[in-house]
């Protein structure tokens, strides 16, 4: 079964999506308008970028320090969590529970991230990306 | 060209790197090892730099944000200036920020 | 809670090895290493940092994506997770704990944090 189905059908799961590494390409099933998966999808670029940096950076004075490559993040809001691993983002519901099922079906059905994931993200930036972001 | 950049005031050393990190051309007086280490933290800053400018474009509906062209790291005695995939190292005291990002926007349009 | 308190709290968390306090610019304030495993308290500054740095931008997002979009429940933020291949870190106000993945438990985790962060 396709991971974002499977997770859409855990209750509690609000929206679950897969975003491209590079583009604005994404897909997405749920509670979502198009504008906000769109957003989504931009968010979720961003914030992998900086996690992949930070795990580069930590693992460049520690090495072996077991976090590189970053397999993905979790942001807790007051009532709805945002979880990413990979390219694949769920948004979820704070219910008790709900965020460790849904990490372990991400992970297992995502595996392991790469060291090569980086290289296809944002291959062309600064200066060539022109879209307009609204 | 990066000798012309550093012929500047207070530039201690510069390069550009490549999408993976590796130096493509280097100028200065800095050990390999350690310069190695600025492209990598550069190229670094530029994905998150331009990952944050993005998101900061998007929340505000502002324009004049993206493409974000660089970013600038202020020490008590050192920075480092990066526009696309160059980045300069320079000394406070007798450097003029203006003028090297100036010439680094120039650098990185050929 | 006490500061000690709080990070032998923390400490119970299933897959924890680390638990830190740090300050709001993101300095190492207090912190517990789990004997025989690989963490010191150089790195522990440096993911304090990196919580921070991250809990902004989270922050960030939250308000922004409210703003935008009308939909709320984001803000104000709870905490943060980096998940590396072996190692998780929470975050949550000024604590943090490092789990080991393979038995990680992000709900006790934040549940943990919050009760923290009171």
């Amino acid at each position: 079964m396709r991971i974002i189905s499977q997770l859409m059908a855990i209750p509690g799961v609000v929206a679950a999506g897969e975003y491209a590494f590079r583009g604005d390409r994404y897909s997405y099933e749920g509670h979502l308008s198009p504008e906000a998966a769109r957003m989504a999808s931009i968010l979720c670029r961003a914030n992998t970028l900086s996690v992949n940096m930070q795990t580069e950076i930590l693992d460049s004075f520690a090495e072996e320090c077991g976090c590189k490559p970053a397999q993905g993040w979790i942001v807790r809001g007051r009532a709805v969590t945002v979880c990413v691993i990979g390219n694949i983002f769920c948004f979820i519901q704070n219910k008790e529970g709900l965020l460790n099922d849904v990490m372990t079906v991400m992970r297992a059905k995502v595996g392991d991230i790469g060291d090569d994931m980086m290289m296809s993200m944002y291959a062309k930036i600064g200066g060539d990306v022109n879209e307009k972001l609204y | 060209m990066l000798k012309r950049l550093l012929v500047l005031d207070g530039v201690v050393a510069v390069c550009r790197f490549q999408d993976d990190g590796t130096i493509i051309d280097a100028a200065g007086l800095l050990p390999e090892a350690t310069l190695l280490h600025m492209a990598h933290f550069a190229q670094w800053y530029r994905r998150m730099v331009s990952g944050n400018t993005d998101l900061f474009s998007l929340f505000s509906q502002m324009g004049g944000w993206t493409p974000a062209r660089g970013w600038v790291v202020r020490g008590a005695d050192m920075t480092v200036c990066g526009v696309a995939n160059l980045v300069c190292m320079i000394e406070n005291k007798s450097a003029s920020i203006n003028e090297i990002i100036s010439a680094l926007d120039e650098a990185a349009r050929i | 809670m006490g500061d000690l308190m709080s990070l032998d709290q923390l400490m119970k968390v299933p897959g924890a090895v680390a638990a830190f306090q740090y300050s709001d610019k993101g300095d190492l304030v207090e912190h517990t290493i789990r004997e025989g495993t690989e963490l010191t308290p150089q790195v522990l500054d440096l993911l304090a940092h990196t919580c921070v740095a991250n809990m902004a931008i989270a922050a960030m997002e939250g308000k922004g994506w409210e703003a935008l979009t009308g939909q709320p429940g984001f803000a104000p933020l709870q905490g943060f997770s980096l998940i590396g291949l072996d190692w998780s870190t929470v975050a949550g106000g000024n604590h943090g704990v490092v789990l080991r993945n393979r038995d990680v438990d992000y709900e006790a985790a934040f549940a943990a944090l919050s009760q923290c962060n009171e």
